[in-house]
């Protein structure tokens, strides 16, 4: 049975033209990706219209293959000019950039798109051999669980990018403040919108993190502009891939991060965004120096980038097995199914099982085809860092105002860009850590909803995240990651004091 | 000199009055392409309508359509945004009912139904109310009366956001049986599918279309109806009862519009009226939408019918949010 199905799918795949598509879909979704304001999903809404007159089979598997470009592509400009392409490529530029600053942009690239590959291939895998598994684990998963999940991507910030962790502290908490403002998703009314109608919406994430990330540079690298020599990344930036033996190396954060991705991915309320901040997080805090993150540690780039693109395989799991979009992308590639007649839900896998393989192989295919483009898409892309910095920096702050208009059509996310362009300036000037306050405002809303949903379904409990096996082990897992480097540095204290007293 | 510059201001008057003429020749409505103002972001299932409607629209103005997006503060940038635009019926309104719900909330400058006349009601859907497989304490719209009753509150039922639609239409139901559940709102659609699957909570309504497959397989069983007919023609609902076998009726039915500025000439606006409803009936167009059950409560076919079902509507959601304490 299986034979035959996987059989049928590599005939409908390794038609020429399917071929062709799979090509042109990962190519155009890296080159979406690294756009700030084409976001993987975006890359997909736009080649949608291409894909009517298609093969059903044609034409997902194309829009699969835009998604693994794009989940790659936010690298590229992650790394290069500091501003994630997509949300998911957040954690890649809190060690793509130092990389890239050190010259070693060619190895980050290769990195990004290595562990973006790997990613991919071994969600695609999982995918194949148990994804009506993972869907009942998915079933799992319920606002106690969500709620467990924020909070260990928070306990993170104890540790994440700035020495100061008191400073770190307070940057979270005001990364949560701000994820309160709009309308409160519970009881409906509304926070801090001062009466102003474009905050009743609350804040979105893309004109935050483009303004924290990379209109805050530009503001740096104005600043320093006169007294150090902006061109000296002038040179030709080529993708440059590790030693093989190198790269076993890190197994560990391959494999891990790409575990996460997977698991990530098929939860329907969270996609690849928390995905490679989970992983990210959870690369940081089972590191023996986890001071080496933030400073450009290859690391940090294998663990966003493989669990982004797992989130692709896993994303879809849902999708297939239970009509569920496992993230926004998905639901945009549900739509495709769609409009082909195929209504993803419990009975497709059985009717069509052809499907799910030709899905497999359409990503192990765009996965290694990331090599193959990546190379030449970010050899491209690097040409722009030739530029003098003065046009560099137009050119970074007019991709950027695009970027955050794009999402909604709207100029007030233009305005608040800037404006986070100056509070991210400020954050960097004076220390206070931009990755902790980003993550801190993109968990902080989920954390905050799950918590309450969970108090309304448990009458009240407000132990009741405690009650459920799942969230009550991850929770334990958090506390426990939170005080641990508190915990060290008492340890260190007394056994120091215990030394003077012995003296 | 002197002469150059009467020369070229001449130039420029006659430059000025030339379009003028134009327009004087009475050439017939649309002259330029139409923009369709959808308060949505881009790749929902209401940005998709739109878009696909303007598409079958286009053949009948004309004109191309050009949809443009404006997604912020729940549709009031995109209300306004189309309020600012010349009335000269080349700028098209796609609008839901969570305009009206903005409306009771005045949280616009002005009234939506007070400057905007309907055109078309593009599309209508319904929403069904559905538990899980295998749930024991009721499985049918009966037995859920009376283990709520016995039970006040302890029913949990999932929809979008809290204080919209979803929330407005399930105070009414309630009401409606004379019972209490207790309403927990989620973000999205699929985090609900995910919800009642994994027996978080017992009730969810959705649309049809998209809770189907679910039904098909036999996941979730349906119990009611958000509609007042019964919906028999697709087999996984013969027999589900309808909220009006319970008396209840003037909730907020699901339904895409499209409208244009009430201050735009009364030629310009016929055209467009005649336009949208020759897409309304274009064979292709109903197609798409038998695909996806969006024909089966098209009732509203009159501008008159559809200003009746937004006056309805903005009664409900007002009583709704007095009774909530959000307006006074």
């Amino acid at each position: 049975m299986v034979g035959t199905h996987l059989l049928d799918a590599l005939q409908y795949v390794f038609d020429p033209l399917t071929l062709l598509f799979i090509v042109i879909g990962t190519g155009f979704g890296l080159v979406g990706g690294s756009l700030p304001g084409i976001s993987s999903s975006m890359s997909v809404i736009l080649i949608m219209p291409f894909t009517f007159s298609m093969e059903p089979v044609q034409a997902i598997v194309m829009v699969v293959a835009v998604y693994v470009g794009g989940a790659c592509g936010g690298s590229i400009s992650a790394i290069l000019i500091k501003t994630p392409g997509t949300p998911e490529a957040i954690p890649t530029t809190f060690d793509g950039y130092p990389l890239m600053q050190k010259g070693q942009a060619g190895t980050a690239l290769g990195l990004a798109v290595t562990a973006s590959s790997f990613g991919s291939i071994f969600s695609a895998f999982m995918m194949m051999l148990a994804a009506p598994l993972f869907a009942s684990v998915a079933l799992k998963f319920q606002s106690a669980e969500y709620f467990a999940l924020a909070v260990l991507g928070l306990s993170c910030v104890s540790s994440i990018g700035s020495k100061n962790q008191a400073r770190a502290l307070v940057a979270a908490l005001i990364g949560l403040l701000i994820a309160t403002v709009g309308i409160d998703p519970i009881s409906g009314v509304q926070r801090f919108t001062f009466n102003k109608t474009f905050l009743v919406g609350g804040i979105e994430m893309i004109p935050v993190i483009i303004g924290c990330f990379a209109i805050s540079e530009v503001f740096e690298n104005i600043e320093t502009y006169y007294r150090r020599d902006a061109t000296v990344q002038a040179g030709r930036v080529s993708m440059k891939l590790l030693k093989f033996s190198e790269m076993f190396k890190m197994w560990v954060h391959f494999i891990r991060s790409a575990i996460i991705g997977t698991l990530i991915g098929i939860l329907p309320a969270a996609g690849g965004t928390i995905a490679s901040l989970l992983s990210y997080s959870v690369a940081v805090k089972s590191d023996k120096n986890p001071e080496r993150f933030g400073k450009g540690a290859y690391e940090g780039i294998i663990a966003s980038e493989s669990a982004n693109n797992a989130a692709v395989g896993g994303s879809m799991v849902p999708t297939l097995v239970l009509g569920i979009p496992g993230s926004g992308t998905a639901a945009i590639i549900m739509m495709v199914f769609i409009l082909h007649n195929l209504r993803p839900g419990p009975l497709l896998m059985r009717e069509q099982p052809t499907l799910l393989y030709a899905l497999f192989l359409g990503i192990i295919i765009a996965s290694v085809l990331l090599f193959l483009l990546g190379r030449f898409i970010a050899r491209e892309f690097a040409r722009i860092l030739k530029l003098p910095y003065p046009m560099l920096a137009a050119f970074i702050i007019v991709m950027g105002i695009v970027g955050a208009y794009s999402l909604k059509g709207s100029y007030y996310d233009v305005i608040l860009m800037f404006i986070f362009g100056i509070i991210g300036y400020l954050f960097n000037k004076f220390q206070f850590s931009i990755p902790a306050f980003v993550l801190a405002f993109i968990l902080g809303g989920m954390a905050e909803k799950t918590y309450r949903q969970q108090l309304i379904i448990s009458d009240g409990n407000f132990l009741g995240v405690f009650m459920r096996p799942i969230s009550c082990i991850v929770l334990i897992a958090s506390i426990i990651i939170f005080i641990s480097p508190s915990f060290k540095h008492i340890l260190k204290a007394f056994s120091k004091k215990g030394e003077l007293v012995a003296k | 000199m002197k002469k150059t510059l009467r020369i070229l201001a001449l130039m420029l008057i006659c430059m000025m009055i030339v379009p003028v003429f134009g327009c004087a020749k009475k050439q017939e409505f649309p002259t330029r392409a139409l923009e369709m103002v959808i308060p949505f972001g881009v790749g929902g299932a209401s940005d998709i309508s739109a878009r696909e409607f303007g598409k079958y629209l286009e053949k009948y103005v004309k004109q191309p359509i050009k949809p443009v997006n404006k997604g912020g503060s729940g549709t009031v940038e995109g209300f306004e945004y189309a309020l600012a635009q010349p009335a000269d019926g080349y700028t098209l309104f796609e609008l839901t009912t969570s305009v009206i719900m903005k409306e009771s909330q005045s949280a616009a400058s002005k009234k939506f139904t007070e400057t905007f006349d309907p055109l078309v009601m593009m599309m209508t859907d319904f929403q069904i109310l559905c538990t899980y497989k295998g749930n024991e304490k009721f499985k049918t719209a009966d037995e859920l009366v009376t283990y709520a009753k016995a039970n006040p509150g302890a029913v949990k039922i999932a929809g979008i956001s809290a204080g919209a639609a979803d929330d407005c239409t399930q105070s009414t139901v309630a009401k409606g049986l004379g019972i209490k559940w207790t309403y927990v709102p989620y973000t999205s659609g699929s985090e609900i599918k995910a919800a009642i699957l994994g027996k978080e909570i017992a009730l969810v309504q959705d649309k049809v279309a998209s809770i189907l497959p679910l039904l098909q397989s036999g996941d979730l069983i349906p119990i009611l109806i958000f509609a007042d007919n019964r919906v028999d023609i697709i087999p996984q609902l013969k027999g589900i009862p309808c909220i009006s076998d319970y008396g209840i009726s003037g909730i907020p039915i699901s339904w895409r519009c499209i409208a244009v500025r009430k201050d735009t000439p009364k030629e310009v606006k016929d055209i467009l009226f005649k336009a949208c409803s020759d897409t309304f009936n274009d064979p292709d167009f109903k197609a798409y939408k038998e695909k996806e059950f969006l024909n089966i409560m098209d009732v509203a076919k009159t501008p008159e019918a559809i200003s009746k079902v937004w006056q309805a509507e903005l009664k409900a959601y007002t009583q709704f949010y007095k009774e909530t304490g959000v307006i006074k």
